[in-house]
């Protein structure tokens, strides 16, 4: 067995952290399954952003194992087998810093791009 | 860090089935969503799982996740490693078995090796210490006198100090078994010499080691264990030995006296005394001495021996002889050495032998694979990738190696200790030991890194070539594996050379006489209870109550008592005190006067013994204390001394180095015996000199007993007999005389034991590495084959083929082996008997051995070739 190699970036691809940084922000208002969680970012993203569902499941076991959620069975109210995931107290702190270096590097881009003042 | 990384490294199957379970939700619930949204379910499923994306990849990712990837990778090529290494069992369980084998027999050596060579002495910085003693041509090491060496002491430049010491035993008094113990007298400064302390109490004062000083002992620890329990309070106590009570004023640490077998030290003076005043005297003394820094052991040696030259020049008719000096570990370790790098080369080359047969059976296996590495080379794979895992394989192999090749050393161990002399120093230390642990690995690695890896990237050179198209199997490996090939069969052909050579010479030996019936006599050495106080009449006396009792023991035919024991420890070894004889009809004592044995036997001993009555008469009741001196001469003497008429009725004179002597009468012999070979099968005699016991009866004795039955069950009631007749005095060594003349060739026999296993293993393994080599030759060689049956050639021809291919290669390898054995055999010639290490007759019939092996080992292979047929030829293409 290879070693997976890593796929070529295409236009549709998120900086990495990204979409940890989404998910845990969505968990934050509420705890919820990953089918759910891609209708929330779909939502709320207003469709901008074009993310294959799939690739919230690797982002998903990144954050279990780092510990920033935890994840429980669950039956959900139409009688679906769900996987829950929840924000733990590390996951809310490891929230906050990709937040703030988030708006950091932001900051940073858009005073580099900022039309210069006549 | 988390404990979810900890889980993760191992629970991982959970967490794939919790990926596996929620993303096949996910698809699920994608589905009927979009079925609600009107879709057919079709489609759905098809829609759901483009929005998806490659679902594949996705948990591959997810799963990578969980992945330690250094550590998974490794895990991942040892399980592979594994499975391949199972899918071939013949092949896996040969290269254990090979490299078990020979790594076990290198570690046994190892660890006896490490135990009785390299383990350090228990003194301070022992490779400073020498060994001093004078010799004489006639007796090499026994002549340090006490004043030769205070003169030593005074006029050497090279010596921080020098001690004498010399090794008797004190008898302890207990009534039911009194018992011989070990005493080592030593002079001023002996311990400190040594630079070992004390563990409790005290050495010597000064007092203490002069005339009329108290008697004093420190012990060892392990007397001190076993007489007082370990207690601190031993110090003080008393022991009553020799009917003189000695007082404990110190304990010696656990391993000091374990060489010499000494538990107790004495100071020498107050003992010796009487013989520190007569330079010609010794009192079996040697000498300690430490080197002073920076001096060498040339400069000690030259010193000394000006020393000496100057002692000799002043006193030359009371000199000693020439001064010895030998570097104490040498001294200690010297006699087993030479044997045991003998043995120690014969194991590695069997390794060695071990090794080929191993590199060959890998370099056939990576050939085999070349298309397989190919194919995934072609695929993708990193070179590095597949060279870590046939180093896997290797790496797997030689720790399976390993581990069978300790089992295989402890086993071995355990056997070897118990077929080992049993004076060999460290003796009791000799187990498998980490540093053997430590060898047994690094040799399995070494092993695997060399014979993995050349075949390795040999196979994956060629991989890329076949890849290419080009065929693989070309003639490089098969130039590699022919010479493999030939070595092993000419380290075969050399070890078994060893083999036969020792086999020859335990021959010869068994076939040596003795020089008495030695079957069916049973032996107990006794020392009368405070022999030196007793008369000469009344040791006389003891003696003969004692043989008498014995003879009296039901089973007994006849008994009678001795001196000096053919093969006991005293005739094997030059003794200190010895006997010289003079003939003074002819000359005056010679200058250098030939030592002899000198026995004293009571009535019934040569019928006793079997020894054959030649000339005269043996000994009479007659022969009593103030009967006329008579003795009996061996056949030697009589060859040597009366070479043209009979030795009956001469008269001889014998000087003992008895500082009593000053001249003792002359003796008339009597009569003459066979020559009893006391001194050892293999060596010169010195001759030997019969006085009956009454006339000159020594301190200890020796019953023999010629038995009806088996010797040694009537040993107990035998040494009950003794008891009754002399009480108090302790036998300290029971045998049989078989077992003596045994003992004495317990060296050559262990190591003959040893050395057939390895030749014969190495045989096995060299044949094994011929067949393995012609059968992949021949599965190599089908198409050729094929094509040769095709054009005309006939089966026999084939076969003839295939045969004269691996017969060439095994002669190459036995006359490779024979110049070997040439210069190896050599190295043990001291350890031949009645044979030449250049033997015709013995490599002649190593070589008939090897070479039916060998034709044994081509013909399977042979057979097989000739059953090819064309069609299977061109199927193998």
């Amino acid at each position: 067995m290879e070693e997976p190699r890593m796929p070529a970036r295409t236009s549709r691809d998120l900086f990495p952290g990204a979409l940890e940084m989404m998910i845990l922000r969505s968990l934050k208002l509420e705890p919820r399954h990953g089918y759910a969680l891609v209708q929330h970012i779909q939502r709320t993203s207003r469709d901008l952003l074009q993310i294959d569902e799939g690739s919230l499941y690797p982002a998903l076991q990144r954050l279990l194992r780092e510990g920033c959620v935890t994840a429980r069975w669950e039956i959900s109210p139409s009688n679906r087998r769900i996987r829950v995931y929840r924000l733990t107290p590390a996951g809310q702190r490891h929230l906050e810093r990709q937040l703030s270096s988030f708006e950091q590097m932001l900051e940073g881009i858009r005073a580099v791009l900022a039309p210069v003042k006549p | 860090m988390n404990i979810n990384w900890l889980r993760s490294l191992f629970p991982r199957r959970r967490f794939y089935a919790d990926l596996y379970a929620e993303m096949a939700e996910h698809l699920e619930e994608k589905t009927d969503a979009l079925v609600a949204a009107g879709l057919s379910r079709d489609q759905a499923a098809r829609a759901a799982r483009r929005a998806f994306g490659d679902v594949t990849r996705h948990e591959e990712r997810g799963r990578a996740v969980w992945r330690s990837s250094w550590l998974e990778g490794l895990f991942a090529d040892f399980r592979l490693a594994g499975r391949t290494l199972l899918r071939s069992p013949r092949f896996t369980a040969l290269v254990v078995l090979t490299l078990g084998l020979g790594i076990g027999a290198n570690t046994v050596i190892f660890s006896v090796a490490d135990a009785v060579l390299l383990h350090p002495l228990p003194y301070r910085d022992a490779g400073r210490l020498v060994w001093l003693t004078e010799s004489l041509p006639s007796t090499p090491d026994n002549n340090l006198s006490w004043l030769d060496m205070q003169d030593w002491k005074r006029q050497n430049h090279v010596f921080q100090d020098i001690a004498g010491y010399s090794d008797f035993s004190l008898t302890s008094n207990r009534a039911a078994s009194p018992q011989l113990i070990p005493v080592r007298y030593v002079s001023r400064g002996y311990f400190a010499l040594t630079g070992v302390a004390p563990q409790l109490g005290r050495t010597f004062q000064a007092d203490e080691h002069r005339p009329g000083g108290a008697p004093v002992l420190v012990i060892s620890h392990s007397f001190w264990k076993s007489q007082f329990g370990g207690a601190p309070g031993a110090l003080g106590q008393t022991i009553e030995l020799n009917h003189k009570p000695w007082t404990v004023v110190g304990i010696m640490p656990a391993g000091y006296g374990a060489i010499s077998h000494t538990q107790l030290w004495a100071p020498f003076e107050p003992t010796a005394s009487q013989y520190m005043t007569m330079r010609q005297f010794s009192w079996g003394m040697y000498a300690l001495a430490r080197l002073r820094p920076g001096v060498t052991l040339a400069q000690a040696r030259a010193d000394l021996g000006d020393v000496s030259r100057r002692l000799e020049q002043l006193y030359p008719k009371t000199t000693g002889g020439e001064a010895v000096l030998i570097p104490l570990p040498q001294r200690i370790r010297g006699d087993i050495k030479p044997a045991l790098l003998l043995l120690a080369g014969a194991v590695a080359l069997l390794l060695l032998i071990a090794c080929a047969n191993i590199a060959g059976l890998l370099l056939v296996k990576a050939v085999g694979r070349q298309r397989e590495l190919a194919l995934r080379l072609a695929l993708g794979a990193s070179r590095a990738r597949l060279l870590r895992q046939i180093m896997a394989e290797s790496v797997l192999l030689s720790l399976a190696g390993a581990g069978l090749g300790l089992g295989v050393a402890r086993w071995g161990t355990a056997l070897l200790v118990a077929l080992l002399p049993a004076g060999t120093p460290f003796l009791a230390l000799i187990a498998v030991n980490g540093k053997a642990l430590g060898f047994a690995l690094g040799a399995s690695l070494i092993t695997a890194l060399l014979f993995g890896l050349a075949p390795a990237l040999l196979g994956l050179g060629g991989a890329l070539r076949a890849s290419a198209g080009a065929r693989p199997g070309a003639g490089g490996h098969r130039r590699v594996h022919a010479s493999l090939v030939v070595v092993e069969v000419g380290l075969a052909t050399a070890l078994m050379i060893g083999a036969g050579l020792m086999a020859r010479s335990m021959l010869s030996l068994f076939r040596v006489s003795p020089g008495f019936d030695s079957h069916g006599v049973l032996a107990e050495s006794v020392v009368l209870d405070q022999a030196s106080r007793l008369s000469p009449a009344q040791r006389a006396a003891a003696f003969t109550r004692v043989a008498q009792a014995a003879s009296h023991v039901p089973g007994v035919a006849s008994a009678a008592a001795v001196s000096l024991l053919p093969f006991s420890a005293q005739a094997l070894q030059p003794a200190w005190d010895e006997t010289y004889l003079a003939l003074p009809e002819r000359q005056p004592l010679p200058a250098n006067p030939r030592a002899v044995h000198y026995v004293s036997a009571s009535p019934g001993y040569f019928r006793t013994m079997g020894i054959p009555l030649i000339a005269g008469r043996a000994f009479q009741p007659s022969d009593v204390e103030g009967a006329p001196p008579v003795a009996v001469v061996d056949q030697e003497l009589a060859r040597r001394y009366w070479p043209d008429s009979s030795p009956v009725g001469q008269h001889i004179k014998l000087f003992v180095q008895d500082f009593n002597n000053t001249s003792k009468p002359a003796l008339t012999i009597v009569g003459v015996v066979g020559t009893v070979k006391a001194g050892g099968l293999d060596v010169s005699q010195k001759g030997e000199v019969y006085c009956p016991a009454a006339q000159s009866p020594a301190g200890g004795m020796t019953i023999v007993v010629r038995a009806r039955l088996a010797p040694l069950t009537l040993a107990p009631s035998v040494a009950a007999a003794i008891h009754r007749a002399a009480p108090g005095s302790p036998i300290y060594l029971t045998q049989s005389l078989d077992g003596l003349i045994a003992a004495s060739q317990a060296t050559r026999r262990l190591f003959l034991r040893l050395l057939v296993p390895l030749a014969l293993g190495a045989l096995l393994l060299s044949a094994l590495g011929l067949y393995g080599m012609l059968s992949y030759v021949v599965s190599r060689g089908t198409s050729e084959i094929g094509l040769r049956l095709a054009l005309g050639a006939q089966r026999a021809d084939i076969t003839r083929l295939v045969l004269a291919q691996g017969m060439r290669l095994a002669l190459m390898g036995i006359l490779v082996g024979l110049g070997a054995a040439l210069v190896v055999t050599r190295l043990m010639a001291s350890l031949l008997f009645a044979v030449r290490a250049n033997d015709p007759l013995t490599c002649l019939a190593v070589a008939a051995v090897l070479a039916a092996a060998a034709g044994l080992a081509c013909y399977l292979p042979a057979r097989r070739a000739q059953r090819i047929t064309p069609m299977q030829a061109l199927r193998s293409e």
